[in-house]
């Protein structure tokens, strides 16, 4: 019973939502109104669990003195001190806390130069590892440089220098072949992503209750 | 060991180092090259601006980014809502990213001082809710309820007069989106959920491949496509800004990468062909 009853559950949910979906009757009565507020609902719970479960593993790495123990006390630090300073700056679950000012300055001074700082340290690993890697073994290897070249250049005001019609080949490159090329991928994408809901659905697929 | 071999065996560092001249000298010493305007991604979102919105439209702003993007969409949305402000539209910035609302609103509260549009008559920055697609599908029944009724510095909507035109995200209330992506929640929010809305798309350029079905197809009508895009955008409305300037550095900055990849593959060549022999 431990494994069947979150099968039918998981089944039951996957269906009904599903259902509800692609029912213009849903849309009409506004039914789905209702289980977005479900979903939302268990989405916050989720997200509680889900730092419940991050605090545990990091309190078992910080008793066990397992490898770079430190930085499971920083997570722990940052993550609850973060949280709670964010409820209760302007008084506890006054759903005011994130505007007070200094957690403001948390957010200005430490979140954003370090996300744009690890972003822009992207362009320098791209240009090392494209001098190692980008090879021409293949004849599709071939191919893909060339294209490379004619898009890198068109998005730049020096291809144009060079060649007039240079960004306008590159628009080319991208709104037919690139397009057609991703558009393949996005259907076999949702082709697979299709499949293995239809698992779900059907009970088949078991891995989320920890057994094959 | 010949040239060839030292030169693949390069340190890295002596990359990083070529790269970021390559990347500093055209800021610090612009070339100022001509920008070709892109006419199939670029220019029909300001033909829609300039010429196919009624005035005093009312536009949603997504701003579903984060910092590492800033760099690409800050200037685009800076150009954008600058063209808008002259136009006489209005809009309410809203945010699928969490830290898309502050970097949104601080780039549009610059511009909006700059031009003078005053805050709750001109523009609202209502910021972002926990909640993900279902609190987005919340706002097309009440706008106001999905907002918790305040924006993003808690101030009541009451007492902001341009909320009172927007009681729930749907047509008629909404005369369009621009929404500035890097990645989900993003452009399919508003593709599969709001489709009666015409929706307009800035994205960075890592995006574009991916993004451009949807505009083949329709489902976006325009596409700025980072950087790039931006500095076309500024351009287009007369008002060379902080992307135009940032193009000479991109320009440098790939020649750089393509020389690399180029000598690497000499290198390659010469060693495969001794080897061979």
């Amino acid at each position: 019973m431990r494994r069947e009853i979150p099968m039918v559950l998981a089944t039951v949910a996957a269906i009904y939502t599903f259902v509800w979906q692609v029912s213009h009757h849903a849309w009409e009565t506004r039914w789905l109104t209702h289980t977005d507020l479900w979903r939302t609902f268990m989405m916050q719970v989720a997200v509680l669990l889900g730092a419940l479960n991050l605090s545990r593993l990091q309190i078992s790495n910080i008793r066990r003195r397992r490898e770079h123990w430190p930085y499971s006390v920083l997570c722990l630090v940052v993550l609850w001190s973060y949280m709670i300073f964010g409820m209760t700056a302007y008084g506890l679950f006054a759903g005011r806390g994130n505007r007070h000012p200094i957690y403001l300055w948390f957010h200005d001074g430490v979140m954003v130069p370090a996300e744009s700082t690890m972003f822009s340290l992207l362009a320098f690993f791209i240009a090392s590892a494209a001098f190692r890697a980008f090879k021409i073994r293949s004849r599709e290897a071939t191919v893909l440089m060339v294209f490379a070249f004619i898009v890198m250049l068109a998005r730049v005001p020096v291809g144009q220098a060079m060649w007039a019609r240079m960004p306008a080949l590159g628009t080319w490159v991208m709104a037919w072949p690139t397009a057609a090329a991703m558009r393949g991928m996005a259907i076999g994408i949702f082709l697979g992503v299709f499949a293995a809901t239809l698992r779900v659905f059907l009970g088949l697929e078991r891995r989320y209750l920890g057994t094959s | 060991m010949s040239f060839w071999e030292r030169f693949e065996g390069m340190d890295p560092r002596y990359m990083y180092v070529f790269l970021a001249l390559a990347l500093l000298i055209p800021v610090f010493r612009p070339v100022g090259m001509p920008i070709a305007i892109d006419h199939a991604f670029t220019q029909p979102m300001f033909d829609w601006i300039e010429r196919e919105l009624r005035p005093d439209s009312l536009l949603i702003l997504d701003t579903a980014y984060s910092p590492g993007a800033a760099a690409e969409l800050d200037p685009q949305l800076a150009a954008i809502f600058r063209h808008l402000m002259r136009r006489g539209h209005k809009v309410v910035l809203i945010s699928q990213w969490e830290l898309g609302a502050r970097l949104g609103t601080t780039v549009v509260r610059r511009v909006a001082d700059a031009v003078g549009a005053e805050y709750g008559v001109d523009w609202v920055s209502v910021g972002w809710r926990e909640g993900g697609l279902p609190w987005m599908r919340s706002l097309q029944d009440d706008f106001w309820a999905g907002m918790g009724g305040v924006d993003i510095d808690g101030v009541p909507f009451e007492r902001l007069p341009l909320m009172q035109r927007l009681r729930a995200f749907r047509p008629g209330q909404v005369d369009g989106i621009i929404c500035f992506v890097t990645g989900s929640p993003g452009a399919p929010t508003y593709i599969t959920w709001f489709p009666e809305i015409r929706l307009h798309l800035g994205a960075t350029a890592v995006m574009v491949p991916g993004l451009t079905p949807q505009l083949v197809a329709g489902q976006t009508r325009s596409l700025l496509t980072g950087l790039r895009g931006a500095a076309e955008y500024e351009v287009l409305i007369g008002e060379p800004g902080r992307a135009v300037k940032l193009m000479d550095a991109q320009s440098l900055g790939h020649l750089i990468i393509m020389a690399l990849i180029i000598l690497s593959n000499i290198g390659y060549a010469i060693r495969t062909r001794q080897g061979a022999t």
